[in-house]
């Protein structure tokens, strides 16, 4: 082995392939290493050599890979393979696990079995081991340095090592429910003001709540067994007064309250949706616009009422259940300690009963979810569902999945029941001790009758806040789970990331290249490997390849929907990792197979990416998209309401719109995603002719399955498993014998049919 | 034309559908590792392809027990119905690429499962031993045909239970949580 291609392999050595092994490791290696051997990788894999879960360790030196098993505790060189041995090493990926195998003159070696959860260590060594193997295809030198490492997404909370929940940052078990809390009142902080003086008014209503019984006192041993006519009036007017205050403050906070919820709620929606905008492409296709919707509307309608009703409940529950015990306790200290007596056992049943309801809350929102699921499903696709005739199929699944959230809802519901009426046994004992030993107290005359019925009355004043407050415990429970999806939303930071330093282009001239570019969606599977191709301002590319190439793939990294794994990706000479966004995804414009138009106007749509563009222009970009003539004729011009989809306009018309709007958003690069392929031949011919238009002076990638719309291509790139099998213009290819011809003399031959 | 079609509709007609499957006797083939670990697989009298791997056309629901045989190309050069009827050699063969090809350890029992809101810790005892492992997302944990599971981690492994009716009671509670 070369000293320099050591060197060139130690510089990509990393900490993810030189892992610290244990002890028991290291003494068995000294004994099998030859001295002045140098040790390049060491990694820990944890399927062991009999396809069972155990520790082997993977070791790879200047002259040797090697692989150390451990059985029960002993350590044994189970692999040893001198490096000049070696030809090639290959990766195989498997379901749920992969293999490292080495392969000499004579045999393949497994060096190692890995689980998924190694996979992206190995998938580094492995690639660091290519260039170690004697002739890893003849290409050990072709790739060289200069790809920066890829910005791997955390997927693992820093503080537990736990996998995060899916695209979410936050880590559930570290979350603390206070800080939560916490978070969601900090929402109230832009309406100070109105959240104090609420909190004012709701303790000034709690008070006056307990005044009556107060008054009652005074009224049952202060009037009425005296006899003093005189104070009747008084008492009364006072009683009278507090009612109407109680109610007139009742009508003011409530108001204001509901305000404060539907304000926080707004706030949060326009800034969940505004983040949502923000996200990566890779996490709307992970996640079903079923659930995104869900979080956006549900979650956020939920957390209003709880802001608006159930912020106050709490306060107010809670401020008067310190009151009343300071009434209780000042009034008879004794009848009150028996008073509180049952409040443990209701603290404890509704602590049990919260946690019991929380999971079965949780399983009613799971089955609700899916049923919705089958909705958001079964109602965009129901031409399929018709024309297959398969209306009682989906009745049956709704069915079905309607029938399981019954379950859990009739679950729930018994749950509720059982609970409350036991929850008023337990009170309703407790108020049997007070009378007893409250009517004793009173015959006995240590009492006057009065405090008795103040007690009576501010007894079941306090069970019913406490009780209330057991309620309270399960819709924190559900604001708090509801609270934390919304902030799932906001805390997930977008896996294309942005450098501060990110730069804009003053002129763009459209130089696109690719160097030795990696791309995988699941770490170790790549999608794309070395590509490397240039395409100069102005030329046109064309990406052909069976499907699964990865054709539509590279388009998208251009675009940066993706970030390469490995190499880099230039324009005019910048990575475009350096290029700010959104200047980037100007230069870019996209016409895709099925275009996508928005519910809005025809000149709206046309207008989609330069906002505030003169209705001069857009006639200009639909002219020159062949579009013009169809939109005049349409009845009310380019001010005719397009559909979801565009529903109204026939395929081909829809294609030219989307071309007029790539047209009038000028980019410096263009890319066609099979822009024809779903119109017929007339149609292709006029969108053809736009498309010639739109290419001119940009630099163009169009991916086509109809070879004979690349025949003006510069540059025909040829995919295929993730590689490029052949580059050149169409003529060299044509002549080349390759994939390539072979395509272009099956579809002349398909041609020929059509033409009937 | 007219003709074909007719027969298309008929059940005989299916039949013969299904013998262009080029499906091939297991009975008459041949499975084989060789010193490089590449299978290799032959039908009686025919071509011997090399460096292929297996693969279920049904992994998950297990409703039939085709194997097809996909090249470096992936492309198909054999597909059998039945392994059963391999020779013992040959089944032995298949069976090692195939435990290779699909590593879903069964999950025998549950020891815990520490739940937050979805993302979930479990610990499990599986038959290829003891593991821990993250779910990310409940919708990563399957129930198929109402009592087998089918679970995937935050990185991509994948677990079944085959029967939660055959767990203990323990690990069925917790279980329950998931589901």
């Amino acid at each position: 082995m070369e000293t320099s291609r050591i060197q060139e392999i130690e510089r990509l050595l990393d900490g993810d392939v030189q892992e610290e092994v244990p002890e028991e490791v290291e003494r068995e290696l000294a004994g099998a290493l030859d001295s002045g051997e140098r040790r390049l990788m060491s990694l820990y894999t944890d399927i062991t050599a009999d396809g069972e879960y155990g520790d082997r360790w993977f070791i790879a030196t200047d002259r040797r890979l090697a692989a150390l098993g451990s059985d029960n505790g002993t350590v044994r060189l189970e692999v040893n393979l001198p490096l000049d041995q070696v030809r090639r090493v290959r990766l195989r990926d498997f379901i749920g696990s992969g293999a490292l195998e080495a392969i000499t003159e004579s045999e393949a070696v497994e060096l190692i079995r890995f689980s998924r959860t190694i996979a992206p260590q190995v998938s580094r060594a492995y690639h660091i081991l290519r260039r170690l193997a004697v002739d890893e295809e003849g290409d050990s030198d072709k790739r060289k340095p200069g790809g920066r490492p890829h910005a791997a997404r955390a997927l693992r909370c820093e503080r537990c090592g736990r996998a995060l929940a899916q695209w979410s940052e936050v880590c559930p078990f570290c979350m603390e429910r206070g800080k939560l809390l916490l978070r969601l009142v900090n929402y109230l902080a832009p309406y100070k003001t109105v959240a104090i003086i609420g909190f004012l008014l709701t303790a000034t209503f709690s008070l006056l709540q307990l005044l009556p019984a107060y008054i009652t006192r005074i009224l049952i041993d202060d009037v009425i067994a005296p006899g003093a006519f005189s104070r009747l009036v008084p008492i009364l007017g006072a009683l009278a007064a507090i009612h109407l205050t109680r109610a007139l403050i009742g009508v003011v906070r409530g108001y204001m309250m509901e305000w404060l919820g539907a304000r926080v709620v707004f706030d949060m929606r326009v800034q969940v949706y505004d983040h949502l905008q923000m996200l990566s492409l890779g996490f709307f296709s992970r996640k079903q616009t079923g659930q995104i919707m869900s979080r956006v509307t549900n979650d956020i309608m939920r957390l209003q009422f709880f802001i608006a009703d159930g912020l106050q409940q709490i306060l107010i529950n809670a401020l008067t259940v310190v009151i009343i015990c300071f009434m209780l306790f000042h009034a008879h200290a004794k009848l009150a300690a028996l008073t509180l007596l049952p409040i443990p056992l209701i603290g404890l049943s509704t602590y049990v009963f919260g946690r019991l309801i929380h999971t079965v809350y949780h399983k009613v929102w799971r089955r609700w979810a899916s049923l919705s699921a089958v909705v958001a499903d079964a109602i965009p696709g129901i031409r399929v569902v018709k024309s297959f005739a398969q209306e009682e199929r989906e009745s049956h699944r709704m069915r079905e999945r309607s029938e399981s959230l019954l379950d859990q809802e009739l679950r729930a519901a018994r749950l509720w029941t059982f609970f409350f009426p036991t929850f008023g046994l337990m009170t309703a004992a407790g108020s049997l001790v007070v009378f007893g030993y409250g009517s004793l107290q009173v015959m006995q005359g240590y009492m006057t009758l009065g405090v008795l019925v103040m007690f009576i009355q501010l007894m079941w004043q306090f069970y019913y806040p406490v009780q209330m407050l057991g309620e309270m415990n399960h819709r924190v429970q559900h604001a708090l789970t509801s609270a934390e999806r919304v902030f799932e939303v906001l805390d997930t930071t977008p896996e294309v990331p942005e450098d501060p330093g990110s730069i804009k282009l003053d002129t763009v001239e459209g130089r696109v290249e690719f160097r030795d570019v990696d791309f995988s969606y699941e770490p170790g599977k790549l999608v794309l490997s070395d590509i490397s191709f240039r395409a100069d301002p102005g030329q046109m590319v064309g990406l052909v390849g069976p499907s699964g190439a990865g054709k539509s793939t590279l388009v998208q990294l251009l675009s940066r929907f993706y970030d390469v794994e490995d190499g880099q990706i230039l324009l005019d000479g910048h990575d475009i990792r350096d290029l700010s966004l959104r200047f980037l995804r100007q230069q870019v414009g996209v016409v895709l197979q099925e275009p996508f138009l928005f519910h809005g106007t025809v000149a709206d749509n046309i207008a989609y990416g330069a906002p505030g563009a003169t209705p001069d222009a857009i006639i200009a970009a639909a002219k020159a998209a062949n579009a013009h003539d169809f939109i005049v004729d349409l009845p009310h011009g380019y001010d005719t309401l397009v559909g979801e989809r565009g529903q109204l306009l026939s395929g081909g018309e829809r294609q030219r719109v989307s071309i007029a709007r790539a047209i009038l958003k000028n980019p410096r690069i263009l890319i066609l995603d099979e822009a024809t392929s779903s119109v017929d031949t007339e149609t292709e011919m006029l969108i053809q002719e736009a498309l010639d238009r739109l290419v001119s002076n940009r630099t163009t990638f169009a991916i086509a399955h109809r070879l004979s719309t690349l025949r003006k291509s510069d540059k025909i790139i040829v995919l295929e498993h993730g590689r490029i099998a052949e580059m050149g213009t169409h003529d060299d290819l044509l002549d080349g014998g390759g994939l390539y011809s072979r395509l272009c003399k099956l579809q002349a031959e398909l041609s020929k049919v059509r033409a009937w | 034309m007219t003709e074909e079609r007719s027969e298309r509709g008929s059940g005989d007609g299916w039949e013969a559908e299904l013998a262009r499957l080029r499906l091939t006797d297991a009975s008459t083939v041949r499975i084989w590792h060789d010193a490089f670990r590449r299978l290799h697989v032959q039908a009686e009298g025919q071509e011997e392809h090399v460096d292929v791997r297996p693969a279920r056309a049904f992994p998950v629901t297990g409703a039939a027990d085709y194997i097809s045989f996909l090249d470096g190309d992936d492309r198909e050069v054999l597909l059998i119905q039945n392994p059963g009827a391999l020779d013992a050699d040959s089944l032995a063969a298949l069976r090692q690429a195939l435990g290779r090809a699909y590593f879903v350890p069964k999950i025998v029992q549950i020891l815990e499962i520490e739940d937050a809101h979805g993302a979930a810790r479990w610990e499990v005892e599986t038959d290829r031993g003891y593991r821990v492992f993250d779910v990310r997302d409940r919708e990563d944990v399957r129930v198929i045909g109402g009592s087998r599971v089918l679970l995937q981690d935050a990185d991509g492994n994948r677990f079944e239970i085959e029967d939660l009716f055959d767990l203990d009671d323990r690990s069925r509670r917790l279980l329950d949580k998931e589901i």
